[in-house]
């Protein structure tokens, strides 16, 4: 299947990628963050402005539950003016991730923080084996919640604990 | 499963540090086989999400997997461990789950192919007596502006006389958007009043988020209109909606435990709630879920699936009995007696309460909504001790299922005023705003549902001699 194709590429390149991609880090290089490509035409500016907690989604156009995750994280971030919440894609193809969310009425609106991986520099920077995944990451770049997976209440809820305390 | 676990049982008995001895874990020989046993009825083709049945693009998923595996997201069974034996349980065991952290652990060694392809487990033949298309336009697309559509699709049942359900399956008319659902009976009585509500409605169908019911009657206005009309027709609807079967993604075909059935009588209408989710495939419409039923005119033991809640809490807004306080946490206990239970046993089943000579329950199934975070379901028995019939510590909205025992209880009549049933729910609001019970997506709701036979007074004291 696609999805299947698509990941090929992506875990290979985990896999390849060396010791120190595979191990990951606690903390954001900002500046990978310039390799990301956007999928709308008003992109936001994938770095955090000065102030600004970075709300950090991996997702994939094949990934079942990252679409519902994607509309959480929204409901989410948009009580804060200090996060900056982007969902940057996995997907090998970035045409793939742009199509997925121009098809999907409920994402489209939001496509100005889409964002495509597509050499998995920043993904493999944070040792992402999974999509879901969701980072809260701090002002100075620090990791203070990774979650992955199908996400409940309680992670929700530690996700917004986790801004309130990130700064 | 499970050639595998043999494996495993072997292995283990010769190697007391590693799960696997000698040549070690490979993923043809010991990943593979676990994998098509405990995914594939999901993880195909024809299935919800991503193929696992070439094997060679499986292997190629070996991160995402043990990853999945070892963080216990996947497989996806809800129930915790050490209380009851399920049917059909396919949670990995913990030797499973470190055969796969082994495999991890040694590099994901690949071994010798074994095969090309693999298939899920035998589908069960299912020979139905009634198949009926829910979609009345033989298409539906699903609603593009939520992330979850629940949609409720309403037919007449075409049997002039009583007829029991003893199995059901559902053959959705697009895998990709059907999450689940659910299918109920309304009995003659509320018929009229259901398909009047459901034909107000635009489009196809009802909108149904929390049930056979439309959503619309949690308005007031609604209410008083359709008081005006069916007097008493809001209280005629509550007592005669009852949980007929269900479909969920990986089930078959499915026949109720044996000699058990669902009672449907004549001029009763089916409705069946679908799910959908259109993340997986935007702009794809349902082209037509179908509903196969074997019936019965007879039955041993007629059977429902009994609703365990507090009908308050549906209003919580209005009456404040369930509330969940922004940022908060949140817990809530019902129960009944299983007098109660045989009092709606009666009811549902149009048997006399006198005849009811004991209540075998057969299943726990909790339910609540986004804000769920864990559950129990449990039985005291008169004698004062608690058992517990399903505890899901982690809830999760996407994996709800019927846990059927291995093992039923049996509660005879004796005991009915002293034995309860009880679910209790605890919720975690993530939001800024209070949530409240109720009907709504972004309501909440604590539920049990249980599969309980009735043994007739003579049979009862029959199996007692």
């Amino acid at each position: 299947m696609t999805l299947t194709r698509c990941l090929v590429p992506l875990l290979t390149f985990v896999l390849l990628a060396g010791p120190a991609a595979l191990a990951g880090t606690d903390s954001v290089d900002f500046g990978l963050l310039d390799d990301v490509q956007s999928i709308g035409e008003d992109a936001i500016d994938p770095r955090p402005a000065d102030g600004e907690v970075l709300l950090l989604q991996f997702w994939a156009s094949w990934c079942h539950s990252c679409g519902s995750l994607m509309w959480d994280m929204d409901d989410i971030a948009t009580r804060y003016e200090r996060v900056r919440y982007i969902a940057v894609s996995l997907d090998d193809d970035a045409d793939a991730a742009r199509a997925y969310i121009r098809k999907h009425k409920l994402y489209s609106k939001y496509s100005d923080r889409y964002f495509v991986d597509a050499g998995k520099t920043l993904a493999s920077s944070l040792d992402i084996e999974t999509v879901p995944s969701i980072l809260v990451v701090s002002v100075a770049g620090d990791v203070r919640l990774r979650k992955s997976g199908h996400l409940n209440s309680s992670d929700l809820r530690d996700i917004v604990t986790a801004i309130d305390q990130t700064h | 499963m499970k050639n595998c676990a043999r494996h495993l049982f072997v292995y283990l008995c010769l190697a007391p540090v590693s799960v696997y001895a000698g040549d070690g874990v490979e993923f043809y020989r010991d990943v593979m086989p676990l994998v098509a046993d405990n995914c594939i009825t999901c993880h195909s083709e024809a299935g919800v999400s991503f193929s696992f049945e070439n094997p060679e693009e499986t292997y190629n998923l070996r991160m995402a997997i043990a990853s999945a595996v070892a963080d216990e997201r996947m497989p996806p069974w809800l129930a915790e461990s050490g209380h009851q034996a399920y049917v059909g349980d396919y949670s990995l065991t913990a030797e499973e789950k470190q055969l796969v952290a082994e495999w991890a652990g040694a590099g994901f060694p690949k071994g010798e192919p074994t095969a090309s392809r693999f298939a899920s487990p035998d589908v069960m033949e299912f020979d139905a007596d009634l198949t009926v298309s829910v979609i009345p336009d033989g298409s539906y697309l699903p609603n593009q502006e939520r992330k979850d559509d629940y949609r409720c699709f309403v037919f007449d049942w075409p049997y002039e006389e009583d007829m029991y359900v003893t199995g059901f399956m559902a053959t959705p008319g697009n895998q990709r958007v059907s999450h689940h659902l659910v299918n109920f009976v309304v009995g003659p009585e509320a018929a009229p009043i259901l398909k009047t509500l459901s034909e107000e409605e635009p489009g196809q169908g009802h909108q149904c988020f929390g049930g056979a019911l439309p959503d619309s009657i949690g308005s007031k206005e609604v209410q008083a209109r359709l008081e005006e009309r069916f007097p008493g027709g809001l209280e005629t609807l509550y007592k005669n909606n009852f949980w007929l079967s269900h479909w969920a993604p990986g089930m078959y075909g499915e026949e109720f435990p044996a000699d058990t059935g669902i009672l449907v009588r004549p001029g009763s209408v089916i409705v069946v709630q679908m799910h959908y989710y259109s993340a997986f495939a935007p702009g794809e419409p349902d082209v037509g879920t179908e509903m196969h039923f074997k019936l019965a005119k007879q039955v041993d033991k007629p059977s429902v699936n009994l609703p365990l809640t507090n009908n308050r809490w549906l209003y919580g807004a209005r009456n404040q009995t369930m509330t969940i306080p922004p940022g908060e946490s949140a817990s809530y206990e019902v129960s009944e007696t299983f007098e109660q239970v045989a009092g709606f046993a009666s009811h549902a089943l149009r048997i006399p309460p006198e005849e009811i000579g004991a209540l075998e329950l057969r299943s726990a199934n909790i339910h609540m909504h986004s804000f769920g975070a864990s559950g129990e379901a449990s039985l005291l028995h008169a004698s004062g001790q608690k058992e517990t019939l399903l505890s899901i510590p982690r809830w999760d909205l996407d994996w709800q299922r019927d846990f059927l025992f291995e093992d039923s209880k049996i509660i005879p009549k004796e005991e009915f005023g002293r034995a309860r049933l009880i679910v209790e729910c605890t919720f975690e609001n993530y939001t800024e705003e209070v949530v409240y019970g109720g009907y709504g997506s972004d309501d909440e709701m604590c539920f049990n549902f249980s599969y309980v036979s009735v043994i007739r007074q003579e049979e009862s004291v029959a199996s007692t001699e």
